[in-house]
């Protein structure tokens, strides 16, 4: 994501500590007010033996009138030791345009897969999934475009998301980045299935296409599954995965394919507990020796067992421990083990998700 | 706790989803075994490979009928065998990165000549092209510094907006004494994030704030007013050297100083 700068921050700042006080203050206001929310998120987790806070989040949703909504979303991360606010989303979206379909026009995470969707705070999981972190971000892909889903009708719950984007920039960049040859477009269908008893079932599968200014072509193809199973007040089993694929052609070299999965299981011990195990699999298709140019065959392996406790529907507490493997075919065995503690609350009124 | 232990679910009622998914994790934890060890070309001694930098044996790149313009020599190092090698050409080391894209930071320690280069060549294929590359060339007493990638070309060295670096964020180095740098390369952003220190790797983790130059801050306030922090990225997986008019007396790799 781009940084911001701190005039950025220092300005929406003092709009909002100006700004929002003021809807307090007694007298009428535009009905739009009446629908503006505020949510507030901070999100702290280890790293390197301690406690840091990974991000701090400002999301202001609602009515903008009578057709559409509108979000902003500012998010400081820490960068070379200070905290820089960036946007993170600012778009408008609609329902009452198209039937069956919403519309979004402005700055937002790419609705593909399952966890590019969401916030890191919002995530069932502590750190950032490998396949996650290598094809996408370190939280997910951004960018200033427009996206259509729309609901095919029938009694089966089918979503088509088709988006296409700017594409001046891929993942983690420090710069504005160049026209692209081809912008970013993808479409990314799901289907939901009610297996009754409050069990549902959402499937997807994406695609994502891009060519950079400089020629090099990207292509992801994903396939993303959740399950939720719950008993009354407890998510009792939820299992979330994604598997991605990915193939990068330079034009000017060779090109490279990579693979790699995560797969998340829960249990649900009560309203509060829940354990899980996290694993992450990542392989490079195209690495080979250089003097011989064979392929080198290669699989990292991360089992994360994952205990959380929230003891809110705002506040959560979340321990992880990290046991990360890295193979390839003639060089030893890396291995890396990391103790991870995760604390995340919430002020005001957080969107839900739908699923 | 005991309210927890009487709630753990026995095993001979776990779903069907569950228990595909334990069988899934076994069947990972065999693949595991299948990958690690096995021979690696790479690693192995060969003719002309016989030299060694840092922790890597390097290959000397000759073009077909051309002749080795290179000269290696011993150096006396209490960390065990070491080369020093001066003269004309390229040569690369046999430590392939990690990865396309990744990060990794690199120490190298050269002298030059008057009118004489090195050019640090990363994330290249194993021939030293597609990469990325720094050239560091003498003139007099300044160091000129220049960073290519696809076709793109960036003078670091040039003046600055920045008043603090207004003659150029190498103005400090003195080309004709020895020089050490390590080099941080950022090869999975896009473009590639480059930092660069003076001197080599010390124990305590180094900020960006202490680079001589930090492609995401310097390179947008030089006033060659390039659009790009750098000049692209590297599509390879070797790293190398090419020198002309210059002797490199040590070069090693390792995990990056600065997080992205």
């Amino acid at each position: 994501m781009n940084r911001g700068s701190p005039f950025l921050i220092n300005s929406c700042l003092a709009f909002c500590m100006l700004w929002l006080p003021q809807l307090s203050w007694a007298g009428e206001r535009p009905a739009w007010e009446e629908h503006l929310k505020t949510s507030l998120a901070a999100d702290f987790v280890t790293e390197e033996d301690h406690l840091w806070l990974r991000s701090a989040e400002l999301m202001l949703y609602g009515a903008v009138d009578h057709r559409f909504d509108g979000r902003l979303t500012l998010a400081a991360h820490e960068y070379q030791g200070q905290y820089m606010f960036e946007v993170h989303e600012a778009f408008l979206s609609s329902s009452r345009w198209l039937p069956r379909g919403q519309i979004k026009v402005g700055h937002f995470f790419l609705n593909i897969g399952r966890l590019n969707q969401f916030h890191q705070h919002d995530w069932p999981f502590l750190s950032t999934p490998r396949v996650h972190r290598e094809f996408l971000d370190f939280e997910a892909v951004a960018d200033t475009g427009v996206e259509i889903s729309y609901l095919l009708p029938g009694s089966q719950f089918l979503e088509l998301t088709l988006g296409v984007t700017r594409g001046y920039n891929w993942g983690h960049t420090h710069t504005k980045g160049l026209r692209p040859q081809m912008p970013i477009h993808y479409l990314h269908p799901n289907f939901f299935v009610d297996l009754g008893r409050g069990q549902g079932l959402l499937l997807g599968t994406t695609y994502v296409g891009h060519v950079e200014n400089s020629g090099l072509r990207r292509s992801l193809v994903g396939l993303d599954a959740t399950y939720k199973w719950r008993q009354g007040r407890v998510l009792k089993y939820h299992l979330q995965s994604e598997i991605w694929y990915e193939r990068i052609n330079p034009q000017v070299t060779e090109a490279r394919e990579r693979v790699g999965a995560y797969f998340f299981p829960e249990y649900g011990l009560d309203e509060q507990w829940s354990a899980g195990l996290r694993l992450d699999l990542f392989s490079d298709l195209s690495r080979r020796f250089v003097t011989t140019g064979e392929r080198q065959e290669n699989l990292d392996v991360t089992f994360i067992p994952t205990l959380t406790f929230r003891h809110s529907e705002f506040a959560l507490f979340r321990l992880a421990y990290a046991y990360d493997l890295r193979t390839a075919q003639g060089e030893s065995d890396r291995r890396h083990q990391e103790l991870q503690l995760q604390l995340t609350f919430i002020l005001g009124d957080h969107p839900a998700h739908e699923f | 706790m005991k309210a927890l232990k009487h709630r753990v679910l026995p095993l001979n009622d776990l779903p069907r989803w569950a228990e595909v998914s334990l069988i899934s994790l076994g069947l990972g934890l065999s693949i595991l075994t299948g990958c690690g060890g096995g021979h690696n070309p790479d690693l192995a001694f060969e003719e002309g490979a016989s030299y060694k930098m840092g922790a890597c044996q390097v290959k000397e790149i000759i073009a077909s009928g051309q002749e080795s313009r290179l000269s290696f020599a011993s150096l006396d190092s209490v960390q065990g065998p070491q080369h020093s090698v001066e003269g004309f050409g390229e040569l690369l080391f046999l430590c392939p990165l990690e990865q396309v894209q990744s990060q990794h930071s690199f120490e190298l320690s050269f002298e030059l000549e008057e009118g004489g280069s090195v050019t640090f060549v990363s994330f290249a294929n194993g021939e030293l092209q597609h990469g990325f590359e720094i050239e560091w060339r003498r003139q007099h007493e300044e160091l000129v510094v220049q960073a290519r990638s696809g076709g793109v070309e960036q003078n670091w060295s040039g003046p600055s907006w920045a008043p603090r670096f207004a003659e150029g964020h190498f103005a400090s180095v003195h080309a004709s004494k020895p020089l050490q740098f390590t080099v941080d390369i950022h090869n999975w952003e896009t473009p590639a994030h480059v930092l660069i220190w003076q001197g080599l790797r010390k124990p305590q983790r180094q900020t960006p704030h202490q680079a001589l130059f930090n492609s995401a801050t310097d390179t947008l306030e030089l006033k060659n007013n390039y659009p790009q922090s750098s000049p692209g990225n590297g599509q390879g997986r070797f790293w190398g050297l090419r020198l002309d008019g210059a002797r490199i007396t040590g070069a090693n790799f390792g995990a990056p100083l600065a997080g992205h």
